[in-house]
């Protein structure tokens, strides 16, 4: 399944980073640039944690989350590409045009 | 020397002189005014508060008076200022005290950032805090009157303040009592004073009950936290404690900070180490004596899980 985010390339934090804590499965995050603060479930919070370490296409993004079988769904592609548009809307991941 | 080792007179006189240097929770403020009210309700309801001298730093320079405009004939009228600044409208001359009160709240919560300052009261019992955030009308300030009249330390009714190295430096002051909570106050703690009752205020009813002496003498003692308490007064309801999601309680803090976006990372930072050592949870309560048997309950745990 395609996506518009998933044809996009690249994506990252936006600099100067993106502060995260967790508790249990719940995340908040912390964007710098804009000092905004969110509340973050836990497929949000482990893209971000991800995508803090290095810049990832989502076929890269896709293989961090686990080769299980629960990640290679169209029900788990869609619930990716949602919650990546959303993390987009909040400013907390930055897409690098191809 | 604290303020009732003076005579009423002197005070009075000194708030209408030169001014009167009071440690307010750690916090000297710099006291003028000629208002009686003023002198009264200091008197009754900061006995235990240090004096200074009068060369001394004051960390506010606060001053109440009635405005020199016409009205003062018709509606006599009240008007507060900061270092000559008024923050804000003259209220009703009947709410003098008050305004001392809510004015003290503006310069600590706009000027004391050193702390990271959450709209919420803190009390403490076997050295741990309860945190207890709650918009108004939720019970909040009854559940505190209530938990110092039985044995906890008031920290803070108002304000708390978080430090750099995560501890809450108390702020030991009167305890604002909103409507039906002066009667339920009055009836549960016989022994608490409560000052004059000021009726039509943006509140409604106020009246301030005085903080425990104990607490006022330990107001250099910061406390560790112990749980984030989200209290609401259910009428009759049995008292409840439920387990609250942490991120969901970083999230109520930071909505509920003062000065939580001005900190920035530093902010997150602090309050996400709050986090990391509380419990957070939610608690509705209907009767006083259930619910302080319930933080009894809470507090008794922590330390036999501490020990």
């Amino acid at each position: 399944m395609q996506s518009p985010v998933s044809d996009v390339g690249l994506m990252s934090v936006p600099d100067p980073g993106v502060l995260l804590r967790h508790w249990g499965s719940a995340y908040v995050a912390y964007n710098i640039a804009s000092g905004d603060t969110h509340q973050l479930g836990v497929l949000a919070g482990c893209i971000i944690e991800h995508l803090k370490t290095r810049a990832m296409t989502r076929t890269e993004l896709l293989g961090k989350l686990g080769p299980d079988e629960s990640v290679n769904s169209e029900q788990f592609f869609q619930m990716l590409d949602n919650t990546l548009s959303d993390l987009q809307n909040m400013d907390l991941i930055t897409v690098h045009q191809a | 020397m604290i303020v009732t080792d003076y005579p009423f007179e002197k005070i009075r006189r000194k708030l209408a002189g030169a001014g009167l240097y009071l440690n307010i929770g750690g916090f000297v403020s710099h006291i003028r005014s000629d208002i009686d009210l003023v002198a009264e309700g200091i008197y009754q309801l900061y006995a235990g508060a240090p004096i200074l001298d009068a060369d001394c730093f004051a960390d506010f320079h606060i001053a109440l008076k009635r405005p020199t405009n016409h009205r003062r004939w018709l509606k006599p009228q009240v008007l507060f200022s900061f270092d000559d600044f008024v923050p804000f409208k003259p209220l009703p001359y009947a709410q003098a005290f008050a305004l001392l009160e809510w004015g003290l709240n503006w310069c600590i919560s706009t000027h004391a950032q050193q702390f990271l300052i959450i709209h919420a009261a803190a009390v403490e019992k076997s050295g741990f805090t309860a945190i207890l955030p709650a918009p108004p009308g939720s019970g909040k300030s009854t559940l505190t009157a209530g938990l110092v009249s039985r044995g906890w330390r008031l920290l803070s009714d108002e304000l708390t303040l978080i430090t750099q190295a995560g501890m809450i430096q108390p702020i030991a002051r009167p305890i604002s009592l909103k409507n039906r909570s002066i009667e339920v106050i009055r009836d549960f703690a016989p022994d608490a004073f409560i000052g004059k009752v000021v009726t039509d205020t943006i509140k409604g009813t106020v009246a301030h009950m005085r903080a425990p002496a104990d607490s006022v003498a330990r107001v250099m003692e910061p406390a560790a936290p112990g749980w984030i308490i989200f209290p609401k007064f259910v009428a009759d309801a049995p008292a409840r404690l439920e387990s609250a999601e942490r991120s969901y309680a970083f999230i109520e803090l930071a909505e509920n900070a003062f000065n939580y976006s001005l900190q920035g990372t530093e902010g997150f930072l602090r309050l996400g180490n709050l986090i990391d050592c509380t419990e957070a949870h939610h608690f509705s309560y209907g009767n006083l004596e259930e619910a302080v048997a319930m933080f009894d309950q809470l507090a008794r745990s922590k330390l036999n899980a501490s020990s």
